[in-house]
């Protein structure tokens, strides 16, 4: 696991650093601490990062800019704040966990161990999701998504009213903050249950999945046993 | 209707006086009833009594004068009493009188004679029947009588028909001259029912204005010391006097020859009483310009005595002369917006309205109830006025204490903020497991900052080397926080100035938060300069983060709670003495308190 400290209390983020190498050990691939978000974006250029530490205040900077600017990046994050009632805001935002200061080990441990849990339900579940625009980051709703495409490194937003915008996140770690009536109904596609029309079998081991605007999209087998027991229930 | 007014008014010197009776019946039906006859008809009712007003006159002295056979082609005919002042010497005056109706079996006709010269012997059919005094030819053998007698006619002689008043009289002890007064005819009972109810309104007013006047007198003492209410206290026991004076009258005989210091008494008083209302307006409303109001308040007290003296028939604006300024006080009170100046204002206008009952549509009895009704609705305006500035006052000074709470909880939360405990206990955690002696110096340094602000969050001005020691220990704090040093150096500071808590305190919190990057280790600069007329505390710091920052971006410089407080603080303890500016500097944030006023313990 490739991990990023972003911090501005050296003291503090030292210590983050001392205990994700003791929670992980081998498993850690690479740390690295920084103390404000300019740096912290300027490493992601260069280094590729799994899950960010982030401190939601840094040098008085409002945590509502850096909450936006992080859920847009293509990793997972855990934020680390004094101030408990950002909470909601940051889960909205699709953060994977909030520490609250002051924590030790243990919490620090159960953090980590969300990374890798794929199969954990979450109690709240990310709202919007941080694009990122010609002038910066901009959010948009999840509610108002239709379906999503793998594309590369990105994800490709299909909205109800026929627009799209790029994601930077991977499909795997989108699966682990999205609200439940998002369900993967093929290794590069996530529907929005509430917009499905039918689904079928089109012959020679082929699914289909039609949406209300009649746009269809592919489905796979194992998913299709899945989609039709929650269907017919 | 005018002769009768300008007669009101020419007595107005003595209208708390007996000259309240005069008034009576001055309206009544029968003027001008009798203008060829020459005979005042006196309809034998129990409702009215009534004046007589169509006189003759005549200078010299005869016994056979009061005879109702006296032929009265020499003397002069005198209608509706106009002209033929009383000069000092005996002189007669007769009038006829017609009875009509039945004279009632239980009582008896009187005369109430009031304003008359200071001597008189008045006979009824030829018979005299009462006497004021005695008169004589000379001032040394006049005796003064009363200023107003009523004498009882005896019941054979008042049958329905034609009669006779003749008053035979020497006016040498009266000091002002003035025409025949007020002689009236009616049941005896009448007159004392007449007299027990102007004193029972003189007793309603009076007993207002003492109440009005105890509760400014109150107001004063109670707290806000405001002596201007003492002024309307003084008008109001000056109403009282004039009151009760007035009822002493009505129940005691005062001799006429008292007119001579009670005139001016009255005259000189009542001015006074206006002045002290003017005085009242001037200081309880703020009207600035005193010295030019006073000014004017001289001047028309001046021309007030004048007319009254000299011009007696421009009373009613001598009398008004000082209300008038006081009116035009109020609206320019009003026009400030000055609180309770409205209520003053309205108060003021219909009392002095109330001074001249003729202009409502209420028959002549109902005029005493004018004058009450108009005085205690004057003296409720005023007291509602004043309680309302009472009130403001107290809501601004509620507001002034609420104020400086609030800030005192601001002062306490911004340092025991939950971020700022949790932040540090979180620093304290590090420090345990990587150096555990920092960890009990930072938990040293957080419990002497706490101690330090518990001690001064009350206090509105602590003494600068306070707060210089408090900055200390949070540079202290901050500095294992964020794993540097910092340093505060102070320059030219007087370290017994007073300054509001935690000021500076709050500009090295933004400073720290800004200004350094992290591990970079950090001067804070403090100086302070100061003249006869101001300090000027300049605060800076050597921190490359926001230079750096400020290039990129202008929203650095929005103005945090940080600052509100410091702007509040300063307001509290310098209201409008102080500035508060930051400025970027050679790449240095620099943030520069003035202090304009010289601070306690200044040379």
């Amino acid at each position: 696991m490739r991990i990023l400290i972003v911090e501005d209390e050296y003291p503090s983020a030292e210590f983050t650093q001392q205990l994700c190498r003791e929670i992980l050990q081998t498993q850690l691939d690479s740390i690295a601490m920084v103390h404000d978000l300019t740096e912290a974006l300027e490493h992601v250029e260069k280094h590729p990062v799994d899950l960010c530490l982030l401190d939601l205040n840094l040098h008085g900077e409002s945590g509502y800019r850096l909450l936006q600017t992080a859920a847009a990046q293509s990793f997972h994050t855990v934020i680390i704040s004094a101030y408990p009632d950002q909470a909601p805001e940051a889960f909205q935002y699709g953060v994977l966990d909030f520490i609250v200061k002051p924590f030790g080990k243990p919490r620090l441990r159960e953090a980590l161990a969300r990374f890798g849990d794929r199969t954990e339900t979450r109690e709240v579940n990310a709202k919007f999701l941080s694009v990122r625009s010609h002038d910066g980051y901009r959010l948009v709703e999840i509610s108002n998504i239709m379906y999503m495409k793998a594309a590369g490194p990105y994800v490709e937003l299909h909205f109800m009213d026929g627009k799209k915008e790029l994601l930077l996140k991977t499909m795997s770690r989108l699966e682990q903050i999205l609200p439940a009536h998002f369900i993967r109904t093929h290794r590069s596609y996530f529907v929005n249950l509430n917009e499905i029309e039918s689904f079928c079998h089109s012959g020679s081991g082929k699914y289909e999945l039609s949406l209300k605007d009649h746009t269809v999209l592919p489905l796979s087998r194992s998913k299709y046993r899945s989609l039709y027991d929650l269907f017919h229930e | 209707m005018n002769a009768s007014h300008s007669r009101i008014d020419l007595y107005r010197c003595l209208i708390y006086l007996a000259i309240a009776w005069a008034t009576l019946g001055s309206d009544a039906s029968l003027a001008g009833s009798a203008d060829t006859t020459a005979t005042n008809i006196h309809s034998l009712s129990w409702e009215h009594s009534s004046p007589v007003r169509l006189w003759y006159h005549r200078i010299g002295d005869d016994p056979t004068w009061a005879n109702p056979q006296q032929d009265l082609s020499d003397w002069e005919y005198l209608a509706d009493r106009r002209g033929g002042s009383q000069s000092p010497g005996i002189q007669w005056y007769r009038a006829a009188i017609r009875l009509e109706g039945t004279q009632d079996e239980f009582d008896i006709l009187a005369i109430s004679i009031g304003g008359l010269a200071s001597a008189f012997e008045l006979y009824w059919d030829g018979n005299l029947i009462g006497t004021g005094g005695s008169v004589a030819s000379s001032v040394e053998d006049e005796i003064s009588g009363p200023i107003r007698s009523v004498l009882r006619i005896k019941r054979e002689w008042t049958n329905p028909g034609s009669h006779t008043i003749a008053i035979r009289l020497s006016n040498f002890h009266t000091s002002i001259e003035h025409p025949l007064g007020s002689v009236a005819l009616g049941y005896h009972y009448k007159f004392f029912y007449e007299h027990s109810y102007k004193s029972s309104h003189r007793v309603f007013v009076g007993g207002a204005s003492l109440i009005a006047g105890l509760f400014c007198i109150a107001m004063f003492f109670a707290g806000s010391r405001h002596r201007s209410y003492l002024l309307f206290a003084l008008y109001c026991l000056f109403s009282l006097f004039f009151d009760l004076f007035t009822i002493l009258n009505l129940y005691s005989e005062i001799s006429v020859q008292h007119i001579r210091w009670i005139v001016p008494l009255f005259r000189y008083g009542q001015i006074v009483s206006l002045l002290s209302l003017v005085a009242f307006v001037i200081f309880t409303y703020d009207i600035g310009h005193k010295a030019l109001v006073a000014a004017f308040a001289g001047l028309f007290s001046l021309i007030s005595v004048w007319l009254s003296v000299d011009i007696p028939s421009q009373s009613a604006l001598s009398s008004e002369l000082l209300p008038v300024l006081a009116g035009v006080l109020l609206l320019y009170a009003i026009y400030k917006k000055t609180t309770g100046s409205f209520a003053a204002f309205v108060g003021l206008a219909i009392w002095r309205i109330g001074k001249y009952p003729d202009l409502f549509p209420v028959g002549i009895d109902y005029h005493p109830l004018v004058y009450i009704t108009s005085d205690i609705v004057f003296l409720f305006c005023i007291v509602l006025s004043i309680s309302r500035r009472i009130h403001a006052e107290n809501m601004q000074l509620q507001a002034m204490k609420l104020r400086s709470s609030r800030l005192e909880v601001d002062l306490l939360k911004k340092n025991i903020q939950p971020h700022f405990i949790l932040n540090t206990l979180q620093s304290i955690t590090s420090w345990i497991k990587k150096k555990p002696d920092n960890a009990y110096l930072l938990i040293e340094a957080l419990a002497e900052e706490f101690r330090m602000i518990n001690r001064i969050a009350d206090k509105n001005l602590i003494p600068l080397h306070q707060e210089i020691k408090l900055c200390r220990t949070h540079l202290e704090i901050m500095g294992f926080r964020m794993g540097s040093t910092y340093e505060l150096i102070t320059d030219g500071l007087h370290e017994d100035d007073q300054v509001p808590p935690m000021i500076f305190h709050t500009l090295i919190e933004n400073t720290l938060t800004h200004s350094f990057k992290t591990q970079e280790s950090g001067t804070i600069r403090l100086s302070g300069e100061r003249s006869d007329q101001q300090t000027v505390y300049r605060l800076s710091n050597n921190g490359s983060r926001l230079a750096e920052i400020s290039r990129k971006s202008d929203d650095v410089v929005q103005e945090g709670m940080g600052l509100k407080y410091i702007r509040a603080r300063l307001e509290e303890s310098f209201a409008g003495k102080w500035a508060l500016d930051y400025t970027l500097d050679n790449e240095q944030w620099e943030v520069t308190i003035v202090i304009e006023q010289q601070l306690p313990g200044a040379p």
